[in-house]
């Protein structure tokens, strides 16, 4: 513990050093899109009637707060630039943490706990400036129940986005470039998370199938939890859904960094 | 210029020789960018009903945002093809590896941002012009009113795109390492994935006059499907050509604060 301590405090000074980079890189990142799609949704709903019209089970106002709670949430989302395995892997610089009285994962684990410690408080932030900014179109927690639920999932899930990471630039151990496949899993988590619409706005089919994957309970669901729309009873769902992924992640985490240090040589490429 | 350009398409594919799995994986990449942007669209027209008709946004139905998705498509392609090596704009400055391109002959600009050609970018550019095809064959019949420009749109949006890059890149000159090029550049491309009608009227003249995004997608996608006035889509490339010009100077003018060793 006093490592992964010690470990985290490096990667928090280490972030915040390039303020201006930190603030478009930490502060910004993740709030385009949504704001984007604000607008497209405006058009949509004048489209169909007004603000009042109801979409998918979603009035206008309701997607303005669930942006709100994607501004925020995403915040948390742990994301595919996070770490530097991979690059590590190439220059062959993985040697030196194999002969150290340690287990290298501790070390991402560390960049982990720095990532959610930091983006706490820029969420936090980030909710405080949206609801003293336009109070009456934010997002605001219908209960404090609904904000622990929301914040456990939405950890959770994180902590899945990082294992699938993790793995990817284990896959380094095979492939001479891995960036791609960061890209396109980021992507991928995101759309059928609901970073862009609402999975449960998405038809139906699809929206079921969803529910059954991690991205759901890790932007989607924690939102609706937030807003009221969904309770303890799919919370409970969430965790157990969340529990069986970070099951076969960590498996195949484990299997792949073992197979690929068996096939290591340290030099590098 | 033409020599250059040959040498570095020759590089670009030798590179991509060597990295296979990798080419496959940027194929995949766009491809998965392209289908979400669809899945988004479609299923949001989806919330009113099958009809084509039923919703729009701001005037732009099912069929026609999938013209509009098309030129989309392909000016991102152009971009990932022949100017790939703008996301690395801000670290090679900030490490001072600028030197070679400013030494060599030919426009500082053009040598940097055009080095990185992507055989991977081409094969998306295919994909999306294949898409941009589908979505012309699928509209009503008439509703192409001035489908014989569709090559010259297809240059104004490679032109527009070039140009956009010079632009943003200049941010990068002004502020170290931050980022905030990537950050603009990618404000800009998510602003003209969508059409300027569903923006307040003063955006979308920024979005026109200052900083055209609406060049890439809007205009050639308007322009086909005869939503311009004959005078302004007359007039508009002029625009283009002065922020092609600002561009470009600002960028020279920019590239004087590099000094080797700005990190």
């Amino acid at each position: 513990m006093r490592l992964l301590a010690a470990a985290t405090g490096y990667e928090l000074r280490k972030k915040i050093q390039f303020r201006v980079g930190f603030l478009v890189r930490e502060v910004l990142n993740g709030a385009v899109e949504p704001l984007v799609m604000l607008f497209v949704y405006r058009a949509l709903y004048r489209s169909a009637g007004g603000d009042g019209a109801r979409l998918g089970g979603w009035t206008y106002p309701e997607i303005v707060q669930y942006v709100a709670g994607l501004l925020v949430v995403r915040k948390l989302v742990f994301n595919e630039r996070g770490l530097e395995l991979s690059t590590e892997i190439f220059e062959g610089r993985v040697t030196k943490y194999l002969v150290m009285p340690f287990p290298y994962f501790v070390l991402a684990q560390a960049r982990f706990v720095q990532f959610v410690g930091l983006q706490l408080v820029v969420a936090l932030l980030v909710w405080g400036i949206g609801y003293a900014a336009v109070p009456e179109h934010w997002l605001v927690p219908v209960s404090g129940l609904a904000t622990l639920q929301a914040l456990a999932l939405a950890l959770l899930g994180s902590y899945c986005c990082f294992l699938v990471y993790f793995t990817i630039n284990a896959a380094a151990f095979w492939l001479d470039v891995i960036w791609s496949l960061l890209v396109m899993a980021a992507f991928v988590i995101l759309f059928i998370g609901g970073g862009t619409i609402p999975v449960s706005q998405m038809p139906e089919g699809v929206a079921d199938a969803l529910r059954w994957a991690f991205p759901y309970w890790t932007i989607s669901a924690p939102i609706e939890l937030l807003l009221g729309r969904i309770g303890t009873p799919e919370f409970l769902r969430g965790v157990l859904v969340l529990g069986g992924w970070l099951t076969v992640l960590e498996t195949v985490r484990r299997v792949t960094w073992r197979r690929g240090l068996a096939r290591y040589v340290g030099a590098g490429m | 210029m033409l020599a250059i350009q040959r040498q570095y398409v020759r590089i670009g594919w030798i590179r991509k020789s060597q990295f296979r799995v990798e080419f496959i994986n940027q194929v995949l990449m766009d491809c998965v960018f392209y289908v979400s942007f669809i899945l988004t669209f479609e299923f949001l027209f989806e919330l009113g009903g099958s009809g084509d008709a039923a919703l729009d946004l701001g005037g732009w139905t099912r069929p026609e945002m999938r013209l509009y998705l098309g030129f989309a498509f392909v000016s991102d392609a152009v971009l990932m093809t022949l100017l790939g090596q703008q996301w690395h704009f801000g670290a090679d400055l900030k490490d001072g590896k600028l030197d070679a391109f400013r030494t060599k002959p030919g426009p500082t600009a053009y040598l940097y941002f055009f080095q990185r050609f992507s055989p991977e970018g081409l094969t998306n550019l295919i994909i999306a012009s294949g898409w941009l095809t589908y979505a012309l064959v699928g509209l009503e019949p008439g509703s192409v009113a001035h489908g014989w420009l569709l090559p010259l749109a297809l240059l104004h949006t490679a032109f527009v795109q070039i140009f956009l890059v010079i632009g943003l890149a200049c941010f990068e000159l002004f502020v170290l390492h931050s980022g905030i090029g990537h950050l603009v550049s990618h404000i800009a491309g998510s602003l003209g994935e969508r059409p300027l009608e569903v923006y307040p009227s003063a955006l979308s003249r920024f979005l026109l006059f200052v900083l055209p995004v609406g060049a890439t997608a809007w205009y050639p996608s308007s322009l086909l499907l005869g939503k311009l006035d004959l005078p302004f889509a007359a007039v508009y490339p002029l625009a283009t050509v002065t922020f092609a010009w600002v561009a470009a100077t600002v960028f020279r003018r920019g590239l004087r604060r590099y000094d080797s060793a700005m990190g």
